[in-house]
């Protein structure tokens, strides 16, 4: 059992030069730029694809929500948190009763927006989602809508009604 | 009627903690108590060579008697499992045996000076204090020179001692 | 005429036609209480300083949201433990448990006794003739507290961490102690403002004669054995929070839990001013030309320096394992304090003041 030995010289010359490095190291930080965001007063800049909450955002040629009815999302959602009851209507559509969203068992997954054939459903920007009761976290379509807020932004509106027409 | 100094106050308070506390000492079941109550005991003793003007001596007790020796029994004690754990009673019947010759003799000491300077002070207290502590080292350095270094000679054997008895024996491993 | 409290004191009392011998015990109660809320104020803004140069250290910006720039932080969070519930352990022990968080504190209050807060009689509370000593005999008292604490909690992580603190504390000790003997031999004083005024002076017109420049050695291991005597962090196995939970502090709560830290923050404070009284001259100007600046304030700014060098090296290092503590201790620091006391007995001989 032989271990190599380390001249004790070295091995204190070691120790006390890495422990002053260490000490300039810290002593510098202390002047660096805090990385400390104040977040109720500063938000951090959302970076592209970031995915919130899922909403309903309203079309703003239809004046409502894209939603087809076609119950794509109910299935394709893991913690099935999203209800749509629909009726048909006279001519031949969907018309819906209800969208409800579950928010509270919302993992943000993005299985919705991915699965929805008309990009009726995104996922925005809003995670600040907290509520005083479960109740809150039930969102109807009105709120998802108004969550959503209008869409798409109005550069892209005029490319949008052409794309769903070659559907 | 004679009336009471601040400092015949002051030494009748200390001598009931120091005598009360020794009494808990060594009646009290529970020895971490017991522990607790020999550090105050030890505390008084330093307020009454604080009483005497003696501060050099009041610190050191303070310092060896509290902060090392007790501390010291301490760690003993939580070394040893079982007697942390549960009340403990005395199993020697004659244990009186022991203490009760040395209280005498110190008691017969204790009154033979007491009897040869006919009850007179033999610290001046009324004065203000005068730093001892030169005092105090000149005299362990010249006069006491002898005792001074005995002491730290015996010191010195009982902690070589300690660290051989301490030491792992290598000589004889069977491996 | 210097405005001191005993003259304040007395004034008031003629005014009042209270009878004379009642100003020295006065005197003594006002003072003890001034001192108090002394350590009660700084030890608030020391744990706010801790906080607010880890947070820079680590690049964050640390409390800034109670009061301006977040000064009100630390009264919130005092307030905050003395309303909190007091939970006694159902199979504690009463009484020990309930006297360790005071047999801590005391002592830690105690040492302000002595400590040279300026020049003159005024800025002590008092000054005694074996300060040195005192102070080592009374810091060695709050071992038993904490032995006291770890036992009383009946509890495996209080009484791990009373048991490695015991031996933390005697070991270090022994250091702190013998680091604070040169001083008192270039001095010749044990009093702590003699010790102060030995160090008056310059050399070369330049250099402070403070006792720092031949004490560098005893310097370093008075600030390494302190720092482990105020258990901050390269020593806190005591308190160990990945280990031990919070050694023998895990059980308390509420005010003796506060009790404990404050005299831990106040030995954080103690032990640097005594540093700053033996070996950087206390109350002295680093010149003569600047002492138009009052003394306390040197005092305090070199006690503030130190106090922040502790702070910096307690966010910087990593804990020390027990084994290497204690051989550290042993074998280095205490053979090199002994050397130092013999460097020194050279230099009182060969260069006698």
């Amino acid at each position: 059992m032989s271990k190599k030995r380390i001249s004790y010289i070295y091995e204190w010359r070691y120790t006390v030069y890495s422990i002053v490095k260490g000490l300039i190291v810290t002593f510098v930080n202390l002047f660096r730029k805090k990385v400390t965001l104040q977040y109720p007063e500063v938000k951090w800049d959302l970076p592209e694809g970031y995915r919130g909450m899922p909403t309903l955002p309203v079309d703003e040629t239809k004046g409502a929500d894209r939603c087809i009815a076609c119950q794509a999302c109910v299935r394709a959602c893991p913690t099935q948190l999203i209800t749509v009851d629909s009726h048909m209507g006279e001519d031949k559509k969907r018309v819906i009763d209800s969208f409800t969203m579950n928010i509270g068992l919302c993992m943000f997954c993005g299985m919705c927006e991915e699965v929805c054939p008309v990009d009726a459903i995104r996922m925005s920007d809003h995670y600040e989602l907290a509520s005083f009761t479960r109740d809150e976290l039930l969102c109807d379509r009105a709120k998802l809508n108004q969550m959503g807020g209008v869409w798409p932004p109005a550069p892209e509106r005029a490319a949008e009604p052409a794309e769903s027409g070659t559907d | 009627m004679p009336t009471i100094t601040l400092q015949q106050f002051m030494f009748g308070a200390i001598a009931l903690v120091i005598l009360g506390s020794a009494i808990l000492v060594a009646t009290l079941r529970n020895i971490f108590h017991c522990l607790l109550f020999l550090a105050l005991s030890f505390l008084g003793v330093a307020g009454v060579y604080l009483l005497l003007s003696a501060d050099f001596l009041a610190a050191v007790q303070v310092l060896v008697y509290i902060g090392a020796i007790t501390v010291l029994m301490m760690f003993a004690l939580m070394m040893t499992h079982r007697v942390m754990t549960t009340d403990i009673s005395q199993s020697l019947t004659q244990w009186w045996l022991a203490p009760l010759p040395i209280a005498l003799g110190i008691f017969a000491v204790l009154f033979r000076v007491y009897v040869r300077h006919g009850g007179q002070a033999l610290v001046d207290t009324k004065h203000h204090a005068v730093p001892t502590t030169g005092i105090i080292g000149q005299a362990l350095l010249t006069r006491y020179m002898l005792p001074f270094e005995l002491a730290s000679i015996l010191l010195l054997v009982a902690m070589v001692g300690a660290i051989i008895l301490a030491k792992e024996d290598k000589s004889d491993d069977p491996a | 005429m210097q405005i001191t409290l005993t003259g304040i004191i007395r004034l008031v009392f003629e005014r009042l036609h209270i009878p004379a011998n009642w100003v020295a015990p006065t005197v003594m109660l006002v003072a003890s209480v001034i001192v108090l809320f002394f350590i009660l104020f700084v030890v608030l803004y020391l744990i706010y300083g801790l906080r607010k140069i880890m947070g820079w250290i680590q690049a964050r910006i640390g409390p800034n949201r109670v009061g301006p720039y977040g000064l009100a932080q630390t009264i919130a969070d005092a307030l905050k433990l003395l309303a909190k519930e007091d939970i006694m352990p159902a199979m504690a022990d009463k009484w020990p448990f309930i006297i360790a968080p005071i047999i801590v504190f005391v002592p830690a209050y105690m040492v302000y006794l002595v400590i040279p807060f300026g020049k003159g009689g005024s800025w002590v509370a008092q000054d005694l003739s074996i300060g040195v000593l005192y102070i080592s005999a009374i810091l060695s008292i709050p071992i038993i507290g904490i032995i006291t604490a770890g036992w009383a909690s009946n509890n495996k992580w209080s009484l791990l961490g009373s048991f490695r603190a015991a031996a933390q504390l005697v070991s270090y000790e022994v250091p702190l102690a013998l680091a604070m003997i040169p001083p008192v031999m270039l001095a010749g004083s044990m009093s702590l403002q003699g010790i102060v005024h030995a160090q008056q002076g310059v050399w070369f017109g330049i250099f402070p004669k403070w006792f720092l420049a031949t004490q560098i050695l005893g310097f370093a291991i008075y600030m390494m054995a302190a720092l482990a005597e105020s258990n901050l962090i390269p020593f806190d196995i005591m308190e160990a929070e990945s280990e031990l939970v919070a050694g023998f502090n895990t059980e308390y709560s509420g005010m003796k839990f506060a009790l404990f830290f404050l005299a831990e923050f106040a030995g954080m404070f103690t032990v640097s001013a005594i540093a700053a009284t033996l070996f950087l001259g206390g109350w002295l100007p680093i010149h003569p030309a600047l002492s138009f600046i009052p003394p306390v304030f040197w005092f305090l700014g070199k006690t503030l320096v130190l106090i922040f060098v502790l702070m910096w090296i307690r966010s910087t290092l990593p804990r020390v394992r027990v084994d290497q503590l204690m051989s550290f201790g042993w074998k280095v620091l205490i053979p090199l304090a002994l050397l130092n006391i013999v460097w020194t007995g050279a230099v009182v001989l060969f260069f006698p003041r």
